[in-house]
């Protein structure tokens, strides 16, 4: 028991040595703190999951097979966002210590046991990441846009409190009886995290800001904040609004619209970033599928989706990342890097066919899981325009794959940074062997999903 | 022990192909699929699942199932591999291309046998997907050439239209028969009679799709564009062949649901598409496209309309000839360097080819030592009950005959230039040695026949039994053929064009099929257009914001009553649009 209490002391000291290292300005030092650290609370987090360390502590966080696990997620996610930044960006110092404070908001979203700690820990993801983008001296336009989305998304989610507050006069996060007032405040919910999780009609300025901000901080914004987005937006629904049925409907259409946004507007993107964000737009629908389905299963399939689009979309930006520090985020700047380098080359096209759902990825297995769920809840309409979204989705994932393996005459061998490389392989090998063995992350899943409907 | 054994040497090459330097590619290629060829000894009849993973209380399996179709499946793909790679290292001579040849090739090969062994619907599935892909890269290989890139994305178009189909009526079958099992569902299928006939529609689809059965045959035809010995292996010899395969094995959900009756009818009239446009085609791998669809009509046609043993000889018989052809096409291109059978010429001057490919042609002609006259005439006996189709086939025969008899007589006819016969007898040895063996082994298959009909208890069909006598059928079979090559040689000799009003109803209208695929690419990258104009206007609006957001003293002024009032207005819709419906829904 006494590590958790020492897991939160070493919490608090990981952000107050990040902030106060920012002083003394060394990379080094502040890279191996960081990575350290978090490889600590790797090991803890799966310490705790492992003995069953389940309570609720200091009377706000709550362990429980779900936010562990998502806590481990976020805490391996950080952990690659952390040698992205420090292979690719001019301030590292300051990032990692923006990250820091993010992975307290995280951690809290993951093991919320109210609406506003909810809250609070998704305006602890979001800030930190407005002023990372910031940081970047062309990112200005992103930033702006970011921030006016977090600043609506606040908006929104407070009004939805303060509904829900009145509807019901708790904002605990414990099933609500039905009232119409609450039938807004969920509306509301479904629009302030529509923000974070690239929902239709919410999305409309995330390619803007995926495309204007750093590859490495797009990868953090697309893989971390959205799977918290993801972690907020099931705990609020299922958790609360469980009985309200209509507004699983409403999930059901806004996976239809995401997922059709998404693809259609990617077929036709020159730019590498640009096409990704679109692609992650419509992955959000494949998992918005999962959880419109309101059951274990569904849920469990839309969390493995969600795992996997992490670490897919990470080692993506990875190497979009290393190609933009020499300019080139077009698809036409692809041409030749298979004979550049034949491991990055591998790597983004297996990650672009996992998108597309390849068996024996990871991919693919979420999407299974997910198309399997939605028929099997009497959704089967559901499933069969996600199929035929995620065959429309081959078409724009042709085009950078023929571009990188067609030949080009120069033929200059190029090696990528090596904490880069380490990020793109560990995403690699997560999607490779979870998609050829998923047993155990099925397991940790459904683990998750079920304690939510306990 | 389930039969995945069999990839692991394809795998272990594809390895070395892939990290060895290029000069060892060929080797390694061959080596491996000999190595495979050599594992089929060792495979074990039966039905064999490994669990892969479970969910929600269903388990995902990966079932491998062997019984003598199987094995003959197994059979065509393995001995038929080694051939095409042997064929290719003389066809595929520019050096920097030959690894991602051969490492597709290589993926191919072993997604067909996986295809082959696959005993449950997540198991087949899988070696579907990696058929469409790899076949989409080997139809695209000359990425440099527009048509390949058209034919290629044309060609994955219909086939993914496939997978949604089979992809849906997996989640279908597993929704209603809690098992993805082929025997368990077979099984079952009295239980859930809409889901089978639902599944059965789908995958009746999905096998029109992979097969080029009307009104799907265009691609297949367009996928001429790729190198000839992807043209001889996927095209001709194993992949088109999947959707046949799926047909044989799932006849019972077929023939209880009655999509039998509705394939039997459309592959006719593929038959009689493909036979139309065979004869007014001039490119000379294409003709034998047409006739490679053809011959996929009839046996669809044989096996959903009870023919099965017929149809399964068909199968496995046309494989070694159909290759043949297509490596004595690729050659013939290679040394003259035309694609139009006027102009080709000179065939004659590598005699060993030359035999080659006239044993080929013989075959599919239906003479008599060849294995293209006993699939015939089984297919003659199965039908002879009935006047109409028998009337119908031996119609198919004689045009066969009189258009590959007369493919022959262009192709071969005394060379234009000196330089012909040069290039024919330059031909690499290794391109003609493997066309032979295949002259060969549509020899031998003809000695499988007596085995044909001892297995047929043996299968879990037992309507396949039905063994093979030599009666009067076989007469009509060369009777047929040696009219149509006599007519195809006056036709030549008399210089008759063919003119007949059926015959151009039946060809491809071009403007409908042509226009189909047009109209359904315009549509998808006209909506891609027009989300790309919206997001243009979305972007530059907001740019428009993030701009006066830098520009200080406009800052207040442009944010009171600019463009932000607009945008939160639109949220304001979404908000008020979701929960009107809601309160309708509710």
């Amino acid at each position: 028991m006494i590590i958790v209490p020492i897991f939160f002391a070493v919490l608090a000291a990981f952000v107050a040595g990040n902030i106060a290292l920012l002083a003394f300005y060394r990379k080094r030092a502040q890279f191996a703190l960081n990575n350290a650290l978090i490889m600590f609370f790797v090991a803890a987090l799966s310490y705790i999951y492992a003995r069953g360390y389940f309570s609720v502590y200091f009377g706000f966080i709550s362990l429980n097979p779900f936010s562990v696990l998502f806590m481990l997620i976020f805490s391996i996610g950080l952990l690659l966002a952390n040698m992205l930044y420090y292979s690719f960006a001019d301030d590292y110092c300051e990032l990692a210590m923006l990250g820091s404070i993010s992975l307290i908001g995280m951690y809290t979203v993951a093991g919320s046991t109210s609406m506003v700690t909810v809250f609070l820990g998704l305006e602890l993801v979001s800030m930190p990441m407005v002023f990372s983008v910031l940081l970047a001296k062309r990112s200005l336009e992103a930033a702006a846009k970011l921030f006016i989305m977090a600043s609506v998304s606040i908006a929104l989610f407070s009004f939805a409190m303060a509904l829900a507050y009145g509807g019901s006069g708790s904002l605990a996060l414990s099933t609500n009886s039905y009232s119409s007032l609450l039938l807004f405040a969920v509306v509301l919910f479904i629009a302030a995290l529509g923000f974070e999780t690239s929902v239709f009609p919410f999305n409309v300025l995330i390619p803007d800001v995926y495309e204007g901000a750093p590859a490495y901080l797009t990868g953090t914004m697309g893989g971390i904040n959205k799977t918290a987005g993801f972690i907020a937006l099931v705990q609020i629904l299922i958790l609360v609004f469980i009985t309200y049925r209509s507004a699983f409907i409403a999930v059901a259409v806004l996976a239809v619209l995401t997922m059709f946004y998404g693809n259609i507007a990617a077929l036709m993107q020159k730019n590498m970033k640009r096409l990704l964000a679109y692609s992650s737009i419509s992955q959000a629908g494949y998992i918005l599928i999962g959880i419109a389905t309101y059951t274990a299963g569904g849920i469990s399939g839309a969390l493995f989706q969600v795992f996997a689009h992490m670490f897919i979309f990470i080692g993506m930006l990875a190497i979009i990342a290393w190609l933009e520090s020499s300019n080139r985020t077009d698809i036409k700047d692809l041409v030749g890097l298979g004979s550049e380098n034949r491991f990055a080359a591998f790597a983004l096209s297996l990650f672009m066919l996992s998108l597309i759902g390849l068996p024996f990825t990871t991919g693919f297995i979420g999407k299974l899981l997910i198309f399997l769920s939605a028929a099997g809840s009497g959704l089967l309409w559901l499933a069969v325009l996600g199929i035929i979204n995620s065959i429309i989705s081959v078409y724009y994932y042709a085009r950078p794959m023929i571009a990188i393996y067609s030949h080009s005459s120069h033929h200059k061998k190029a090696s990528m940074p090596v904490y880069a490389a380490m990020v793109v392989a560990i995403c690699l090998v997560i999607t490779l062997v979870f998609g050829i063995y998923p047993q155990p992350v099925i397991n940790l899943v459904t683990g998750a999903a079920a304690h939510l409907f306990m | 022990m389930l039969a995945l054994f069999i990839i692991i040497p394809l795998l272990i090459a594809l390895l070395g192909v892939a990290v060895l330097p290029d000069s060892y590619s060929k080797a390694i290629a061959l080596a491996g699929s000999v190595a495979g060829l050599a594992m089929l000894p060792f495979v074990q009849s039966g039905t064999y699942t490994m669990p892969w993973f479970s969910s929600a209380g269903f388990l995902f399996g990966i079932t491998t199932s062997v019984g003598v179709l199987n094995i003959i499946l197994l059979v065509m793909i393995l001995s038929i591999a080694p051939l095409v790679l042997l064929y290719s290292f003389g066809f595929m001579d520019t050096q920097s291309q030959q690894r991602r040849f051969y490492i597709e090739m290589l993926a191919f090969e072993a997604a067909m046998v996986l295809f082959a062994v696959s005993g449950n619907f997540i198991t087949m599935f899988i070696a579907w997907e990696f058929l469409s892909l790899t076949s989409y890269l080997l139809i695209g290989f000359w990425s440099d050439h527009s048509r390949a890139n058209r034919a290629a994305r044309k060609a994955i178009t219909i086939v993914f239209l496939g997978d949604v189909a089979i992809l849906s009526a997996i989640i279908i079958i597993a929704v209603a028969f809690h098992s993805l099992e082929f025997s368990s569902v077979l099984a079952a299928m009295p239980l859930h009679p809409q889901a089978a006939l639902a599944a059965a529609v789908l995958l009746a689809f999905a096998a029109l799709t992979k097969s080029a059965q009307f009104p799907f045959q265009e691609w297949l035809t367009d996928a001429m564009e790729g190198p000839a010995p992807v043209s001889a292996f996927l095209h001709s010899t194993t992949m088109v062949k999947a959707g046949v395969f799926l047909i044989i094995i799932l006849l019972p959900l077929f023939e209880a649901t009655g999509i039998a009756a509705v394939l039997s009818v459309v592959s006719l009239v593929t038959v009689a598409i493909a036979t139309a446009n065979a004869l007014k085609e001039r490119h000379v791998k294409k003709i034998i496209a047409y006739s490679t669809i053809q011959e996929l009509g009839l046996m669809i046609f044989a096996v959903s309309s009870g023919a099965v043993l017929a149809g399964v000889f068909l199968f496995f018989a046309q494989s070694f000839y159909k290759a043949l052809l297509f490596f004595s096409s690729g050659a013939m291109m290679k040394a003259t360097g035309k694609e139009d059978i006027t102009e080709i010429s000179g065939l004659r001057k590598n005699n060993v080819l030359y035999i080659a490919t006239l044993f080929g042609v013989l075959s599919i002609m239906g003479f008599v030592p060849f294995d293209g006259f006993f699939a015939n005439s089984m297919l003659g006996s199965a039908f002879s009950a009935n006047l109409l189709y028998y009337i119908i086939l031996n119609a198919f025969g004689i045009l066969t005959s009189f258009y590959m008899f007369r493919w022959l007589l262009f192709t071969s006819k005394k060379e234009n230039s000196p330089d012909t016969g040069i290039m024919y007898t330059a031909l690499p040895r290794s391109m003609v040695l493997s066309a032979m063996a295949l002259g060969v082994a549509a020899l031998l298959a003809s000695f499988v026949v007596p085995y044909f009909s001892a297995i047929s208890p043996a299968l879990p069909y037992s309507y396949l039994a039905s063994a093979y006598s030599f009666s009067v059928d076989g007469i009509v079979v060369i009777a047929a053929a040696a009219i149509g090559m006599a007519a195809g040689y006056i036709a030549l000799r008399k210089n008759i064009a063919i003119k007949s009003a059926a015959l151009n109803a039946l060809l491809y209208n071009k403007w409908i099929f042509n226009r189909f695929y047009e109209y359904s690419a315009a549509f998808v990258c006209g909506i891609g257009d027009g989300a790309e104009f919206l997001e243009q206007k979305i972007s530059s609006f907001y740019r428009g914001i993030a701009m006066s957001v830098y520009d200080s003293a406009g800052f207040i002024r442009k944010v009171s009553y600019g463009s932000i009032n607009l945008y939160v207005l639109t949220l304001a819709t979404a908000v008020v649009i979701a929960v009107v419906l809601i309160y309708f829904v509710t």
